[in-house]
């Protein structure tokens, strides 16, 4: 009997793991009817016992994912909130989110080699696709102060642009592996070098970004209608971002800060400027926002 | 607000259509629920504990079934077992379910006849 309380307990804690709604709910009669099947398992010996925790650990992992994808659709993080930027604010703020985003991508190539040697399962690959999405995460927190939010809206805004980021990265691969070969056949004929490495696959490559980007950030701000236009919004932004980051490269001196050249930076806060610029244009307000906490709680 | 028809969640999971059938003549608490789905069942569906929930908190959700108070038997820690019952919208629900079944069934019955032969 003691050892079921004890594996009682246990499980108890793993309810932990469940969405705090969810939790205060159910935990207490799901730790009782676990504690039940123990106890019948037990009559019959305690082979049963030990299957039925295997049983219940065995179904929890699905479980979990279920109640935290439902509690994120329908649940306080998915709560849309206001996307009423201040104009001015919105600029600022998202290029610096997205060129500081880009600094820590440089440093992180820096010390990636560091980073993966305690954990060499992580390719590469998997850890530059998920450091990659810093910039727009960042850009999206830095909305997120621009509009105002509240401490919960963080962690949704963190969760799907980190999402947009990292499939927006995904999608890239097969143009990214085209562009490489691209070179590599340009290598061998000169006279067309330049259209080769030019300007239509990084403009290929940095549209997707923005679709994607954009659309993660949609997401997190406003749900699934927001999320078509803000994702139109982030292609048009790093799309004029990226030509004019390239034209601005040829008459900008080729200083080296942090390992980048300066062009880099200025082309990374040009797309955050203009995505802010265009979503502040779009959804602005010269006014106080409504705060998120007060959406939540309908005091508007 | 447009409420969802019951027709609208057809067919339903196995696990619910177990848990309405088990609720259709009482209402019981969770641990009942889960027997009595392992009873109907022959032993086919076993309920995990976390299943059973997330899945009683949906039809809570969608309205099919209730909380309808305490169990006056308590467990054997000796508190009061929370009871759960079928709404009106779950006794459609199993009622549009169950024709539903039915018509599944005469039509493979129909088409199979000569099979069965």
């Amino acid at each position: 009997m003691a050892s079921i309380q004890g594996l009682a307990k246990i499980y108890g804690m793993l309810l932990h793991l469940f969405p705090q709604d969810f939790q205060n709910e159910f935990k207490q009669e799901m730790v009782d009817v676990f504690t039940a099947n123990l106890a019948d398992a037990a009559k019959t010996g305690t082979t049963l016992v030990v299957r039925a925790c295997f049983f219940e650990l065995w179904d929890l992992p699905v479980n979990l994912l279920v109640e935290h994808l439902s509690a994120l659709r329908k649940g306080n993080i998915m709560e849309t909130f206001s996307y009423e930027f201040s104009r001015s604010r919105a600029v600022l703020m998202a290029a610096l989110g997205m060129m500081v985003g880009w600094v820590l991508i440089n440093l992180e190539g820096q010390f990636i080699h560091i980073l993966i040697q305690p954990f060499p399962f992580l390719a590469l690959d998997l850890l530059q696709t998920i450091v990659y999405s810093l910039p727009v995460v960042l850009c999206g927190l830095m909305l997120g102060v621009a509009a105002g939010v509240g401490r919960r809206a963080f962690l949704r805004i963190g969760v799907w642009t980190a999402a947009g980021g990292i499939l927006g990265h995904l999608v890239t691969f097969p143009i990214r592996m085209f562009n490489t070969a691209l070179v590599a056949w340009a290598a061998t004929h000169p006279q067309w070098e330049s259209v080769a490495v030019g300007m239509l696959p990084f403009l290929a490559v940095m549209c997707t970004y923005g679709f994607f980007n954009g659309a993660g950030l949609g997401f997190a701000f406003g749900g699934w209608r927001a999320c078509k236009k803000f994702a139109l919004i982030g292609l048009a932004a790093y799309a004029v971002g990226s030509l004019a980051g390239n034209y601005t490269s040829l008459i900008t001196p080729r200083l080296v800060y942090l390992g980048y050249y300066l062009p880099a930076y200025i082309t990374w806060s040009v797309i955050g400027a203009l995505a802010g610029g265009i979503l502040g244009w779009f959804f602005g307000k010269e006014k106080q926002p409504r705060p998120y906490t007060a959406i939540q709680t309908g005091n508007v | 607000m447009k409420v969802a028809q019951p027709e609208e969640f057809e067919p339903l999971s196995e696990t619910t259509l177990y848990i309405l059938v088990s609720l259709a003549p009482a209402p019981l608490h969770g641990y009942a629920i889960a027997k009595e789905v392992r009873l109907l069942s022959e032993e086919r569906v076993i309920l995990s504990v976390s299943t059973l929930y997330t899945t009683l908190k949906r039809m809570l959700e969608n309205g099919w079934i209730e909380r309808v108070g305490e169990d006056p038997q308590p467990d054997e820690a000796g508190r009061p077992r929370k009871t759960y019952a079928l709404t009106e919208r779950g006794q459609r629900l199993l009622a549009a379910e169950k024709s539903r079944l039915r018509s599944l069934l005469a039509m493979v019955q129909k088409r199979t006849v000569g099979e069965e032969k």
